[in-house]
């Protein structure tokens, strides 16, 4: 149905001449899959929706999008003066969208209003528990205290902390700020339809960032959940750019010659958890032998290039190449039937026995991959997709023998963002192996980068060994967007919107 | 007629009551609000933490009894999410679906009746055997097929029409269009029955004896009995286009209750779920307490029962 529609669409395209008013008018409207439902960051915990925020409030620190470095945002400056203690030297001359002056006195309203418990609203605590409290040491110093050493703070931050205008937020309250934010950033608001769309205009007064100064006059986000609709949008030419869309959709817009397509980068991973420590009960799992056959067994590479997209890579180690501590030099499975059949004859289970692999909705067909790969060495694979919530509640309760883990790291570059939750003992941890606990808990907190690496060589080492998980791929994220669009795709798959324009 | 309408009312509660509990338990069972709130990389502390500050720690009946009192004063509550109050939001939603459903339904009868007629009074000839092959055919294509087809034709070849969102009243033909067409081929085949059965029926053969104009037998005399069954669907079938628009919302970028209720199901948003839901029963209900009524003026049997 999806070719036939490709083609007719594809048809379409080439008897028709679209024109496009986005361009002329030095605007850009980009076709969103989910809906906005809010513009507060501290109510929302999706990336997606603090991809559009981030437009109109600024955090301290700027990820560069070509090369995913720390770059100055509303700080200038910054220094560690302690394991636990970082020190920012803020930008002088900004001003909030009223007019007020950004201070140090914004940046401890800020964390003291994400760390105060009463703020029902601060739902993405996971992103904010390294933060312990702020000190302000004079107007334009500032210092973050943190809870224990977090040698990624910094690139953490350039994703979290959104800066709150002190004054505005505390008269307007949580919820007249979420349909009517104020930022320091590039853009303001101008109109807000939850669901439906978000426009916001250019700031006249923004101050000359180390990256430039905004060149679009308008960004307009459509919600367009289906994604046909979606490219027949940009084929007809009322949107200019579609992101994160599915290869085979790439494949599609790939041929329309008004349109560029790309692959970028990304900072998430999937890897098919094994419960090997008997979490949901004594299962074949628990036998080392059946683990080597299942990482034998899955054509890794097909999966990859089929499903996620040419670009996609395979990993060895269950976190990103690109993260800090992601060690790729360890014991690799390549797939091989018979060798998978061999441990399989070695191994004391039952044959055909029954595993259920667990996935929610979006990773269907990478578990239905899986099983295919499965039946074929004597394991009767069965399916078990879930909503989404229902998944995670299961997986972390240790009721999963095995499940297609996809996991976003929130964007950060250091591996202290996916391996607490599955390999120090935590929720997600079906290995429960005290080699690997130990050396990846004493990595997470400490400062010395030598010493980090090489513990978390020790814990990456025994992961592969044991076979306890199977690392699977790289997730690539996929645009489409207008000719004569300038933009940098991000190496961490979250496009800056307001540092592009067009050609 | 006053029995008629408490006899409904006291339906409506008993209907309330049970679809909302069981969309509570549902909800509740299905998913994990804290986990939604939190996100995936929330560690156990900041789960229970979240059940805590929201109360979803308690006994799931004393959450539905607390949420049951409130709505009975009025208040639904907020969207854990948008933090919004759940009643306008839906209501201004409410308000986007409500127009593509009656847009829908009137495509529906406008296009079922004439043809049905037209079948009914031209049995087994090529008009009736055209209006059937139309009818199959619109069984066979679901709606967000025709929807797509649609959006090729007008939307990027023809550009004569907006592919998607509502931002003025063209927004609703296309989505009207690929929804009516799901609603036709079951009106035609009931009117087409009905208009057989009226046609062949004894009152029918009288007038014609007594030389009345056939003009008048037929949309008159035989229409009239014809169309009863076709308001009571009509009735169930806006019930149902206004809860099950969601694959025509998601197609033509419509922000309905459909696309609403369907992200507040994902993420087990149940404040919005529970209003959705109750709402709609409540207008199943209502709908069809005024199509009881219409079927009661049109045949004094329905009244005096």
């Amino acid at each position: 149905m999806n070719k036939l529609f490709s083609a007719a669409l594809l048809a379409s395209t080439l008897i028709s001449a679209p024109t496009f008013a986005q361009q002329a008018q030095n605007s850009l409207t980009w076709g969103f899959s989910s809906e906005i439902e809010t513009l507060d960051p501290y109510v929302t915990a999706k990336r997606t929706s603090q991809l559009i925020i981030r437009n109109m409030l600024e955090n301290l620190v700027v990820r560069e999008p070509a090369t995913g470095a720390a770059k100055p945002g509303l700080a200038t400056a910054w220094k560690w003066i302690d394991p636990t203690t970082l020190e920012f030297t803020l930008r002088k001359g900004v001003t909030f969208h009223d007019g007020s002056p950004f201070t140090a006195d914004d940046v401890v309203y800020t964390v003291n209003y994400v760390k105060n418990p009463d703020t029902k609203t601060s739902f993405g605590k996971a992103d904010y528990g390294f933060l312990k409290s702020a000190q302000k040491v004079d107007d334009f110093t500032v210092r973050l205290i943190l809870e224990a050493p977090t040698p990624s703070a910094v690139d953490q931050l350039t994703q979290v902390l959104f800066i709150l205008p002190k004054a505005s937020h505390e008269k307007l309250g949580a919820r007249a700020f979420a349909s009517a934010p104020i930022g320091t950033g590039p853009m303001k608001l101008e109109k807000f339809e939850p669901g439906r769309t978000t426009v916001m205009v250019k700031n006249d007064n923004y101050y000359a960032a180390d990256w430039g100064k905004p060149r679009l006059n308008r960004i307009t986000v459509l919600t367009i959940a289906d994604p046909q609709t979606a490219s027949a949008e940009l084929s007809a030419g009322k949107v200019d750019l579609l992101w994160q869309i599915q290869p085979d959709q790439m494949q599609q817009l790939k041929q329309s010659s008004n349109v560029t397509t790309a692959s970028g980068g990304s900072v998430a991973v999937s890897f098919l958890s094994l419960d090997a420590a008997g979490r949901s009960g004594a299962n074949p799992l628990q036998d080392k032998n059946v683990r080597l056959a299942i990482s034998h067994a899955i054509d890794r590479e097909a999966i990859a290039k089929v499903l996620r997209g040419e670009a996609s890579e395979v990993i060895v180690s269950p976190c990103h190449p690109r993260q800090f501590g992601c060690t790729q030099q360890v014991t690799k499975y390549e797939y091989n039937l018979a060798k998978a059949k061999d441990y399989m004859a070695k191994s004391n289970v039952p044959k055909n026995f029954e595993l259920k692999i667990s996935a929610f909705t979006d990773n269907g067909p990478v578990a239905e991959a899986i099983a295919g790969d499965l039946r074929q060495i004597g394991i009767d694979a069965k399916l078990d997709f879930r909503e989404t919530s229902a998944w995670i509640k299961d997986l972390f309760a240790g009721n999963m023998p095995a499940a297609v883990v996809p996991w976003p790291s929130n964007g950060i570059y250091d591996v202290v963002a996916i391996n607490p939750l599955f390999f120090t003992g935590d929720q997600g941890d079906y290995a429960l192996d005290p080699v690997v606990m130990e050396s990846f808990k004493k990595a997470n907190v400490l400062n010395d980068p030598d010493e980090r690496l090489k513990l978390y060589r020790t814990g990456y080492e025994k992961i592969a060994n044991e076979a306890y998980v199977v690392p699977l791929m790289t997730s690539v994220t996929h645009y489409a967007y207008r000719k004569g669009l300038d933009i940098t795709l991000p190496v961490d798959g979250y496009p800056i919107m307001y540092m592009a324009g067009w050609k | 007629m006053s029995g008629l309408i408490g006899r409904k009312l006291a339906e409506a509660a008993l209907v309330g009551l049970i679809v909302s509990f069981a969309t509570f338990l549902l909800v509740n069972w299905t998913g994990d609000l804290a986990i939604s709130l939190g996100g995936m990389q929330a560690s156990k502390e900041e789960l229970v933490k979240l059940r805590a500050a929201y109360g979803l720690d308690r006994p799931l009946l004393v959450q539905y009894v607390d949420w049951a009192r409130r709505a009975l004063s009025g208040d639904l509550g907020r969207s854990f999410f948008s933090q919004e109050d759940v009643l306008p939001l839906i209501l201004s939603r409410l308000a986007v679906t409500s127009r593509l459903a009656l847009a829908a339904l009137l495509v529906g009868i406008a296009t079922a009746a004439p043809l049905g007629i037209l079948a009914a009074i031209y049995q087994g000839k090529w008009i009736d055997h055209l209006a059937q092959t139309i009818a199959a055919l619109s069984q066979a294509m679901p709606s967000f097929w025709s929807g797509l087809l649609l959006i090729l034709f007008f939307g990027v070849n023809l550009k004569i029409l907006p592919i998607s969102g509502n931002d003025d009243w063209t927004g609703y033909i296309m989505p009207a269009l690929a929804l009516g067409w799901f609603v036709f081929p079951i009106m035609l085949r009931l009117l087409r029955a009905g208009m057989v059965e009226a046609l062949s029926a004894d009152y029918v053969r009288t007038a014609r004896a007594k030389g009345l104009d056939p003009k008048r037998i037929v949309l008159k005399h035989a229409l009239r009995n014809a169309v009863l069954p076709v308001v009571s669907l009509a009735a169930v079938q806006f019930g149902q286009l206004l809860g099950g628009s969601v694959v025509v919302e998601a197609v033509f970028a419509l922000p309905g209750v459909g696309q609403l209720a369907w992200n507040s199901i994902q993420r087990a948003d149940f404040p919005v779920v529970q209003a959705v839901v109750l709402l709609v029963a409540m207008i199943f209900v209502v709908v069809n307490l005024i199509a009881d009524i219409i079927n009661g003026v049109l045949d004094p049997r329905i009244r005096r029962a």
